[in-house]
């Protein structure tokens, strides 16, 4: 249940005779919202912080009415004090009211509750898990009601439904892989190839090849020609791209603090890149060296972005698919053009991100949301690392290929790793509220996940969420968007 | 019964100084050639014990764990609010990463409010010449040492290769927290008898110990 403060005309309560008090909103355009029961108080509170944000006067006619006048200026000064991630370790109640009156909608009145829950009870979650009862609201399917503390009550939205059926399959093999091809070379059944890469990911085999489609080396529509040519060309473009830095001389690098530094932090960081992994082992091995390259000649490629950390676990898996220089380098280019902003230094991207994680969250899981609230955790910067590298530290090499080949299916949405963040979430949250995880906490206990994830579990169930979310019939525009699947395999 | 009080700790420092490995030594007792660079932020905790006399005090260290690229500095002061103390690392055999200190000296002392006590941490001695390693320092020691007298700070040593000086280095930042004065100088003034296959200075330790 969504309601938008400035789309409130009216509030109607319970006859004072009545055992308990109820509340009722009508809405501008008429609509009456299904009573909301306060068996055990609560509602005073409602209403009170209600006022701080609309003008509520009793009505001359209805002793039991409640007119809502629109504060605009109330409204405005919250927008003002907006901040998504915000720093201080705890939130008066008053900052997250202010916070939720900026989006201007209220997912389930489960957060006002909640919010005096939290300023007012402060009862131990434990208890709270323990005390958990539901009772169903008569006639209003989809909303429940939970009684957690004598005088509040938990209301929970946003149900999700049954969990729909999803499979996975087996990877992609080269004889189905050779046959969305026609007699030229072009791949003509692009969305079998996409939906099997996004469903079971890709043989190893054929990684070499597919890969170079998912990430815009080649187009769809190259036929065999196309594609040497592509590729004698990028070569080429390749290698003077390193050269620039090659003929670097060392008066000059002497000169150019920049670079030293550029380069530096390159070379400390190749040596320490998947070093255990075959590919990288061992001293004086090749491949580091053809990392080092890569990283420094992308670098020239992209002067504003430079190297920054993380870029060097993005590169190591498609230099050790594509084994040759050119060839990854280009890749990387296609990857950096889709997440290279992650690594801006502004952090503008990744914050986007996570608030639209956070939006994710609050939306599923509302309870859970303003856990994260009140534990310091609402920046939800234990998901950074999965956000900047794909994962590439939670999983193994081999499950890190085949996640991202299903990121880069783009199959339902652009926006599917951030489904996946979501089922790993919520996989955890039983943990992190039942020991009372705070900040520190759960970042430790994220971190600690790494390499104990099971990949097919988690991208069912991120699918499964993803379909139960994209059912909902209601949601916000911003959530609305990280379900739209595109018309087209994009750049 | 012992006093338990909480304190948070910070490590700070250009890539590839040690940070990471200097905390895995810590808390785990390993040493890895293939820690791999920072992202984003760790934490981790252990529990110092100290006794004194007949006082008893326990002090638990939450460390938090930075990435060192300057890409994710804006990030940092998420990780050293609220701390007591920096540990700034910098690699002994490497000149970039000890110009790198000044940088987060400075931003400490401008932006945390409460006292946040100081120590420079040279690490890797290991790699150095006079340790039997390949390289020579980048920078002297009586040039760290005068800087960080400048500002106060403690200037210590370490190698998480060869397991030197890191409890002590902790062990210290836990024994200023809780007002404990060490009788034992700190490692770096130290090295030598900290060398010594055995410690036959029992009675000089006796009056303060760990």
């Amino acid at each position: 249940m969504h309601i938008r403060l400035s789309s409130l005309h009216s509030i109607k309560t319970s006859d004072s005779n009545m055992g308990w008090k109820y509340l009722i909103f009508v809405l501008q355009d008429g609509a009456v919202l299904p009573a909301l029961h306060f068996h055990k108080g609560g509602s005073k509170e409602v209403l009170q912080f209600l006022e701080r944000f609309v003008w509520l006067s009793i009505s001359p006619s209805n002793p039991n009415c409640l007119q809502v006048i629109d504060n605009r200026n109330a409204l405005h000064h919250s927008l003002t004090q907006l901040q998504i991630f915000n720093e201080a370790p705890s939130m008066s109640v008053c900052t997250r009211f202010l916070k939720d009156a900026y989006v201007e909608t209220m997912v389930g009145f489960s957060r006002v509750t909640k919010l005096m829950w939290d300023a007012f009870g402060s009862a131990n979650i434990n208890e709270i898990a323990n005390n958990e009862k539901k009772i169903e609201i008569d006639c209003t399917p989809g909303i429940a009601v939970s009684s957690y503390e004598p005088g509040f009550e938990f209301v929970t939205c946003n149900k999700l439904g049954d969990d729909p059926a999803v499979s996975r399959l087996e990877p992609l093999t080269d004889v189905e892989f050779t046959s969305f091809f026609d007699s030229r070379g072009c791949l003509v059944e692009i969305d079998k190839f996409l939906e099997r890469a996004f469903r079971g990911g890709l043989g190893h085999g054929i990684r070499q090849e597919a890969w170079k489609y998912l990430l815009n080396y080649y187009s769809f529509d190259f036929n065999n020609e196309m594609k040497l040519d592509r590729k004698h060309q990028k070569t080429g473009e390749y290698h003077s791209i390193k050269q620039q830095w090659q003929l670097i001389t060392p008066t000059q690098e002497k000169n150019f603090k920049e670079f030293r530094l550029r380069k530096s932090t390159v070379e400390k960081d190749v040596l320490r890149t998947d070093r255990t992994h075959e590919f990288y082992k061992g001293e004086d091995n090749p491949n580091v060296k053809k990392l080092y390259n890569i990283l420094l000649t992308y670098s020239f490629y992209n002067f504003d972005l430079g190297y920054v950390q993380g870029m060097s676990d993005l590169v190591s898996p498609i230099l050790f698919v594509m084994e040759n220089e050119a060839d990854t380098f280009w890749c990387f280019v296609g990857l950096m053009e889709r997440i290279g902003s992650n690594f801006d230094i502004d952090q503008k991207e990744i914050q986007k991100q996570l608030s639209l994680l956070y939006g994710l969250i609050r939306f599923v899981d509302p309870e859970f949301c303003n856990y994260l609230d009140t534990h310091d955790s609402n920046n939800l910067y234990f998901c950074f690392r999965w956000l900047l590298v794909l994962f590439k530290r939670e999983f193994t090499f081999q499950e890190t290929m085949l996640l991202w080949e299903v990121l880069w299916s783009q199959r339902l949405s652009q926006h599917f790793l951030l489904f996946i963040c979501l089922a790993i979430i919520m996989n955890q949250k039983q943990v992190i509220v039942s020991n009372n995880y705070g900040f520190n906490e759960i970042i430790k206990h994220v971190n600690e996940l790494a390499l104990k994830l099971n990949l097919e579990d988690i991208l069912k169930k991120a699918e499964t969420m993803f379909i139960q979310v994209k059912r909902c019939k209601t949601m916000p525009s911003n959530i609305k968007e990280l379900t739209e699947t595109p018309n087209s395999f994009g750049p | 019964m012992d006093e338990v009080h909480t304190t948070k700790v910070v490590l700070l420092g250009r890539t590839g100084s040690g940070k990471t490995s200097l905390i895995v030594r810590y808390i785990s007792s390993v040493f890895s050639e293939n820690v791999k660079p920072t992202i984003g932020a760790a934490f981790s905790k252990k529990t110092v014990q100290l006794i004194h006399g007949e006082e008893r005090k326990q002090v638990v260290l939450a460390i938090w764990d930075t990435a060192g690229d300057e890409r994710y500095e804006s990030m940092a002061p998420l990780y050293y609010r609220n701390s007591s103390a920096a540990i700034i690392c910098f690699d002994l055999a490497d000149r970039q990463s000890y110009n790198k200190v000044d940088f987060w000296v400075k931003e400490l002392v401008e932006k945390v409010e409460q006292n946040c006590k100081l120590y420079i941490c040279g690490t890797k001695t290991d790699l150095l010449a006079e340790y039997g390693g390949p390289l020579k320092r980048a920078v002297g020691p009586t040039e760290v040492m005068a800087y960080a007298k400048k500002l106060n700070a403690k200037f210590v040593e370490t190698s998480s290769k060869s397991n030197y000086g890191i409890d002590d280095l902790f062990k210290l930042v836990a024994a200023d927290f809780a007002g404990f004065t060490l009788c034992e100088a700190p490692p770096i003034e130290d090295s030598l008898r900290l060398q010594e296959p055995n410690q036959t200075d029992v009675n000089e330790k006796s009056s303060c110990c760990f």
